[in-house]
């Protein structure tokens, strides 16, 4: 039986969700100035409108605390699933009135894309976007990326502040306070941006030959991308516009660091070694199987012939795959030949994902970790003698058993990904996308990746781009968010 | 007991190199990833043809 949520839960709820929403018209602040001081006065008066709008839902939102009542776990992700839901229905607003997007609709899928650092876009004649409304694309990114709710709890914490940090797929505490956790994912995010920025900035300004505004410009909305594993990309071409090798590798160092959960980040900061951990094991071996999958598709192709280019594209291809970044340097019309096999061993990629606590997307690398290591459990078990002791112990941050309840945990959320994936597919199917399309692009929104091979186009029908929105939406905020939800409105309905 | 704190400057101070360790390793295992691909794509190259 459920219980239907009293006013005081609404309350609670409405609450939360208003000082989200102020905190983002304070975020949709920074490409306002931007589009000000470009005098770009369209756009200026289309964000105008979005900070009016956010700011309009959180006052409206902002109703008296109910007194001797904190957040619980159920209010905490029900907050965090609406926040996710709203930001993206508001920040589609300038898009839309930019006059780059065919609708609504479509500009809502960029700013889900965009929040969830996906990367999939049916943004029309992106190379001709005023520079502010690109901005705003890369802003969502970073948001989403750090997390709306990290940027909340580092401003303002309280009671039950941690039901907020889990709910937004974020499993690992760095700092026993919630709010010295953020204040670190902050610290690495700003000096990761610092460096980031220098370097691609430099690149862009010595080697490309761009004035010191536009090298600001391109490496500024190139880290926030990848640094937040999301994928767009001031051009249309991605990093493919830039023909240069150095900013390739530039690009991988921060496709690295973002799908680095923030747990390693800090063991790094205090020089501890992390070779050891499950998920860096892991993630090693799985980018090593889907590159060696990837390389030996291509080979049999007869794409790439000489070692130079096979390595540069089929590595660059599959670390941005891996890291849930979806920045290529092969044009979608050119991914789609890649062969069967190349096929594969993106899509695999892209379904496995990066580090848990991560902004990269999919089932995680910890998650497949523990996954094979219970399957090898479970096949030991079988052939050795019925008294034997099996010990599940691994190493994750120190010594770790694996008990059955996080086997089960672990072992849903991998399924769910993997419905999801196959859910999406089923519906491109049925729109008339070719299977092998429609699971590669199924997955790379449900993974938050953000690879293309065509079928992402403002002309495909719109039940697909709804199914889109919903699978980057659920597959960001890993379900559980996602369940409450659904559960919270369903005791409205039926609750007693 | 009054908990031990370095001094603001140090704990800055540590706090950059700790920042530029992590910004080098990141780049090292960046090349080492790209190390591990080109074996491989000459292995893979070799074999095939």
């Amino acid at each position: 039986m459920l219980l239907r949520p009293s006013a005081n839960d609404l309350r609670l709820i409405s609450r939360n969700l208003g000082r989200m929403m102020l905190l983002t018209a304070g975020a949709g602040m920074i490409p306002l100035v931007w589009a000000l001081a470009a005098a770009e006065w369209a756009p200026a008066t289309a964000f105008f409108v979005m900070v009016g709008l956010f700011a309009v839902v959180g006052l409206l939102g902002m109703v008296p605390q109910p007194r001797g009542e904190h957040l619980h776990w159920s209010h905490g992700m029900v907050v965090v699933a609406l926040v996710w839901l709203l930001v993206p229905i508001i920040g589609a607003v300038p898009l839309l009135l930019s006059g780059h997007y065919t609708g609504y609709l479509d500009a809502l899928f960029d700013a889900m894309s965009g929040l969830t650092t996906t990367g999939l876009s049916l943004a029309q004649d992106l190379d001709h976007m005023a520079s502010s409304m690109i901005f705003w694309r890369h802003v969502l990114h970073f948001l989403g990326g750090q997390g709306i709710i990290i940027a909340a709890l580092s401003l303002f914490t309280g009671a039950g502040a941690a039901t907020l940090y889990y709910g937004e797929a974020r499993d690992e505490q760095i700092f026993p306070s919630v709010r010295s956790t953020a204040r670190f994912i902050w610290l690495v995010s700003i000096i990761n941006g610092i460096a980031g920025v220098l370097v691609l900035g430099g690149i862009a300004h010595w080697v490309l030959g761009f004035s010191p505004l536009r090298s600001f410009y391109h490496s500024a909305t190139i880290f926030m991308a990848a640094f937040d594993t999301g994928g767009f990309s001031p051009q249309s071409t991605s990093i493919g516009y830039y023909h240069s090798a150095l900013f390739e590798a530039a690009t991988s160092v921060l496709m690295v660091a973002g799908a680095m959960s923030f747990g390693v980040h800090f063991a790094l900061w205090r020089r501890k070694s992390v070779l050891r951990n499950l998920e860096t094991k892991t993630i090693v071996a799985t980018f090593l199987g889907t590159l060696i999958i990837t390389q030996i598709g291509l080979v049999v192709a007869g794409l790439y012939a000489n070692v130079g280019e096979l390595t540069r594209q089929s590595f660059f291809q599959v670390l941005s795959a891996h890291t849930g970044t979806g920045f290529s340097t092969v044009p979608s019309a050119e991914l789609a030949t890649w062969s069967g096999l190349a096929f594969g061993g993106l899509a695999i990629a892209m379904g496995l994902g990066g580090m848990a606590s991560s902004t990269a997307g999919g089932v995680k690398s910890l998650r497949i970790g523990l996954t094979l290591k219970a399957i090898i459990a479970q096949v030991r078990q079988v052939l050795l003698p019925e008294g034997a002791v099996i010990s599940n112990r691994f190493w994750q941050n120190g010594p770790r058993t694996l008990t059955s309840e996080l086997t089960q945990a672990v072992m849903t959320v991998s399924l769910l990904y993997v419905a999801l994936y196959l859910v999406g597919a089923g519906i491109g199917l049925a729109a008339g996308v070719p299977l092998q399309s429609a699971l590669f692009e199924s997955v790379s929104a449900s993974a938050n990746v953000g690879l293309s091979v065509g079928v992402t186009s403002p002309a495909m029908p719109a039940a697909l781009k709804i199914t889109y929105i919903l699978q980057m939406w659920a597959g960001r905020l890993e379900f559980v968010a996602v369940f409450a939800l659904i559960g919270f409105a369903w005791a409205m309905v039926k609750g007693r | 007991m009054v908990p031990f704190r370095l001094p603001r400057p140090r704990r800055v101070l540590a706090n950059m190199l700790g920042a530029l360790r992590t910004l080098v390793i990141e780049t090292f295992i960046a090349l080492m990833l790209f190390a591990a691909a080109t074996v491989l794509a000459l292995v893979i190259l070799s074999v095939v043809h």
